[in-house]
This record gives C-alpha cells, structure tokens and sequence, in this order.
C-alpha cells in the first residue's frame, strides 16, 4: 500500500506543480462561481433548491475535470518517456495503476473542495441541511471515482494526451446519456441502460438528499472494472 | 564462473520486425558486459527486456537466480536501468526525484538521505541536489539518469547508450564511472561506439538484426577474425616487396619509411608468416621488424556484422 501511496503523492504533487492543474482549478471555480451566480443569486428559491442546483452543476464540473486531469496520467507520461520508470521497478501495475488514480481522484477531489465555499453562503445566508449537503457531496465524490477511472483507463489505452481526452469525454457523456437509450430500448435492455445512468439513476437522488445503496455499490464496481482494464492494457503493452 | 544474468533463446518481435532471434548468453558477477551492433541490432530490446519493462516473446531470461516469468517485480528489484533518454520528472528538484525513485525501490525512508548523499557523490553531482531537474544540461541529466539507476544498490545495472547526447568531457567522466561500477555490480552498457566499448567493457556481447553474433572478451573476439595480420619492416622498395609475397597475401597498406626501409601491412588469409618471411628473405629483402598486428575490435565487429569473420554461430560463453 506505500507503493500505492507514494505513487498517488507524486501524482497530486505533480498536479499542483505545474500551471495545468492551477489552470484546472481555476476553471472549476469560475464555471462553479458563474452557475451558481446565474441560477441562485437574485432569485427566491428555497435553500434546499439552491443547494440542488449547485450541487447539479458542480456534478457536471466534477466530470469535466476529472476527464482533463487524467488524460495527462499515463499519456504524459509515455510521450515525456518517464512510465518506463515505474515500469521497470518493483512495483506491480495494479500498483501503478491505483496510485495514478488515487492521486488524478485526490485532485478532483480537491477541485470539489475549493468550491465547497459556495454551499457554506448558502449556509451562512439561509437554511442549510447538512444531511442534503452530506448525501450531495457524497454522490459528487461516488461520480468523481467513476469518471477519474474511465479517465485512467483512456490514458493508458490512449496514444497521447488528446486522444486520451476525447475518449474519456465520449465515455464519461455516455454515461449521462444511458437514459436516453433506455427510452429508446425494448425491455429489458432499457432497465439495463437506465440502471447504468450515471446522473437521472445514481447522482439525482442523491443531489436532494437521498442515498441510495444501489449507487454505493455501482460507483465501485464501475470503477474496478476500468481500473481492472487499465492494468491488462498495461500488461498488454509489455508484450507488444 | 557464477552466471548472474542468463538468458536462453530469447527472442522478441514488433510485428513482422524481428528485434530479438534466440539470443543466449552468461554473464558473470561483476562484469562491465558491452551490447555494441549497429543501430537496429536489438541492443535496447535486449536491456528493456532484461530491465523487466517489456517481455520476451520466446525463451528465457533469469537475474541472480530469479526467472522473469517466475516473479517479474523480484527480477525487477535486482535492477537498475536507465534508457537512452533519462526518465526524469522535470518538475521536481533532484533531491525529490532521487528519493521518489528510491522509495519506490524499497529504499527504506530513514536510509534515503544517506543513500542519495552516496550516490550523488558518486556521479558527482551533489552540489546539484536541489537543482529542478528541468534546468539541468544534458550531462547532469544523464548523471541523475545514473544516479536513479544506483540508488537501491542494484546487482545489475544496465545502461543505455550513456554517452548519447553527451560531450567530449562528459564522455570521458562517463567512461570513468562505467568503469568504476565493474567489480561490484554487473554492468551492461549498450553503444554502437566501438571505442566506448572497447575502453569500458571487460567482455562484449555483438548483436546483428537480432542475433547475437559473438559473445566473449575483446581477446577472444580478436581471436574470431579468421585473417592474421601482420606488420612488416623490410630493406628495400615497398612496391617491390609487395610484388614477392606469397599468393593470397593481402597487402592493406604499404609505404617508403625512407633511408630504404619501407612498411607493409599484410592480411595473411591462411598463409603463415615463415612464408612470408621465406618468400621475403628468399627475394632478398632483409627483415628489420615482423610482428602480428593485434586484431582491433573494430576490424572484428565489421567481420561480423558482414558476415566475414565467419564467427555467427559462436554465441554463448
């Protein structure tokens, strides 16, 4: 687990270390201070609902950095030519893998946490139910574990850092869009598309205060699969 | 001799490219082994598989003891590797670097600093710990290349291509430490510079199109040309002296030394040298000096790679 660990830190230390995960952040605040600003500021709406609200957009921000955080993770580091530095010590690859997610994730999570300052005026001005905002940032952090390890999976597959991203973004918009499929598809396909929708079936009830079981059990699952994946590409590239 | 690196038929291929084609080879603890062919050869396959970043489509590699097909991550811990281009994190300062890579090479965290000091020293650069790696030259890239290569005091350690990129003094400063890393840890430094080879290495692994060539110390490669060469000093006109010589004797390079003495490098392709000196003496040239020529590397290495020296086969100790 220190392999794991250590990995993770050079990863968040990394992101902070340069003006790419500064630049990251910032944009998160701005889109998060912009949206809450355009749809709470000035209007009459109760505190739960302007919590809803914010934690809605800050689920969408969240997906968005955590596909640009990692398609850097392996893609950088295969074109800077440094993976062969972690490739060729001791450690295993689930133990790569895990320490770049747990730091690429570490950074979400930070991104979510420099915008939490958002829900605390919403405490400070009016009504705040912890529970709401407990359950909210739960399903905030579930989502984040899901996308980051899409994300790890693009970059290890990826042969740079665009294609990388661009995969990530289509699979991660995927995930928002099951629901679309589901009511397209004939049963039971369309309960199987609905059940793996990452925002009407797992983030929704969540956004106004509802934890659901079934998601504590999804959000893991989704992400071992990819981060499962992420290895065997990476075991894989050691035979090509 | 006590083999600590063994490989047996070890092949690799990049689609239809053959990079490996069942190479086999011992190599004893301590030695400094030089990887030389041509650009192609299969030199950095050879490393990047015995490092443990890439795996052999067929056969077998073991390191002091442990096969990579047994236990990958053990094999990997016996090991220090630096490819062409260092592996280094631009952004960290090189104190931060050497101890990341350490950490992650089971170093013990109370034993880093002690370690770092050493191996900075070693590769001199420890005035330079807290530099970013990012402002570095090249030269001190490659030192901390090395550096993050020895740090978790490996029994194997494999170099590729070290003095790529590098200057005349940095060169030099190089093949010193190459050198000096001998003794105790096996060393493997590919190149396709033929004098690195031959001012570094205790013995020399030849590699063409992925098949290893030859295998042996610079005397027994020497020993691989299958044509004597001689050195001759005679009285007399060069151009006469070449036209005596028995059938089959190669004159490379004649000349007029002056005062009536000239010089005569000959190929000898079976011939022997009582012959020549018989068919010499015989024509009344007198023979001030005639001495073999010590077979150099580069003159074995071109045998080889085209096929001359008839050494292909001779692989293995």
């Amino acid at each position: 687990m220190s392999t794991v660990l250590l990995i993770a830190r050079r990863e968040l230390r990394a992101a902070f270390a340069g003006l790419y995960g500064w630049a990251i952040l910032a944009l998160v605040l701005m889109l998060d201070g912009l949206f809450f600003n355009a749809y709470t500021l000035g209007s009459q709406r109760p505190s739960s609902e302007v919590l809803s609200l914010f934690l809605y957009t800050n689920f969408g921000v969240t997906m968005a950095a955590a596909v640009f955080v990692t398609m850097r993770s392996f893609a950088a580091e295969r074109e800077q030519r440094t993976l062969v530095l972690l490739l060729t010590s001791p450690a295993g690859d689930w133990q790569v893998v895990l320490g770049k997610y747990l730091g690429a994730l570490g950074f979400v999570l930070c991104t979510v946490a420099a915008a939490a300052y958002l829900p605390v005026m919403v405490w400070l001005k009016g009504n705040l139910e912890w529970g709401q905002a407990a359950a909210g940032y739960l399903g905030i952090a579930l989502a984040a574990a899901v996308c980051t390890a899409i994300g790890i999976f693009c970059s290890a597959t990826a042969p740079n850092q665009l294609a990388a991203g661009v995969a990530a973004g289509f699979l991660v918009t995927l995930q928002v869009l099951f629901w679309l499929l589901s009511g397209i598809s004939e049963p039971p396909l369309d309960s199987v598309f609905a059940a793996m929708d990452l925002y009407r079936e797992h983030f929704e009830p969540f956004q106004d205060g509802a934890v659901h079981l079934k998601t504590l059990v999804y959000a893991p699952t989704v992400s071992y699969l990819f981060l499962l994946l992420s290895v065997r590409v990476l075991q894989a590239r050691r035979w090509r | 001799m006590t083999a600590i690196v063994r490989t047996d038929r070890l092949s690799k291929s990049y689609g239809a490219v053959t990079a490996l084609a069942g190479v086999s080879f011992e190599c004893a603890a301590g030695e400094v082994v030089g990887v030389l062919g041509l650009n192609g050869a299969g030199k950095s396959t050879l490393l990047r598989i015995l490092a443990g970043e890439i795996l052999p489509g067929g056969g077998s590699v073991s390191i002091g003891g442990v096969e990579l097909g047994d236990d990958a991550r053990a094999m990997r811990s016996l090991v220090g590797y630096l490819p062409e281009e260092p592996p280094l994190y631009r952004e960290m300062r090189v104190r931060d670097y050497l101890g990341f890579v350490g950490a992650l090479n089971g170093v013990a965290r109370g034993e880093l600093p002690d370690r770092i000091a050493v191996v900075a020293e070693r590769v001199n650069m420890d005035g330079h710990l807290d530099w970013v790696v990012g402002e570095l030259s090249m030269g001190y890239r490659k030192r901390v290349g090395i550096a993050q290569a020895l740090l978790h005091e490996p029994d194997v350690v494999l170099l590729d291509e070290p003095v790529s990129s590098l200057d005349p003094a940095e060169i030099v400063g190089m093949r010193e430490l190459v050198r000096s890393l001998g003794g105790r840890r096996t060393v493997f430094t590919s190149s396709h510079h033929l004098r690195e080879v031959h001012e570094t290495c205790d013995s020399i692994l030849v590699l063409h199109e992925g098949e290893l060539l030859a295998h042996g110390s610079q005397e027994e490669l020497g020993a691989l040309a299958d044509r004597e060469r001689i050195e001759v000093e005679v009285r007399g006109r060069a151009s006469e002296a070449a036209g005596r010589l028995p059938a089959g004797v190669e004159v490379v390079h004649s000349g007029d030394l002056g005062g009536g003495v000239s010089a005569l490098t000959l190929d000898l392709a079976g011939t022997e040298r009582e012959d020549v000196a018989a068919a010499l003496v015989g024509a009344g040239f007198g023979i001030r000096r005639l001495e073999p020529v010590r077979s150099d590397l580069e003159r074995v290495f071109l045998d080889l790679v085209r096929g001359e020296g008839g050494a292909a086969g001779e692989n293995g100790p």
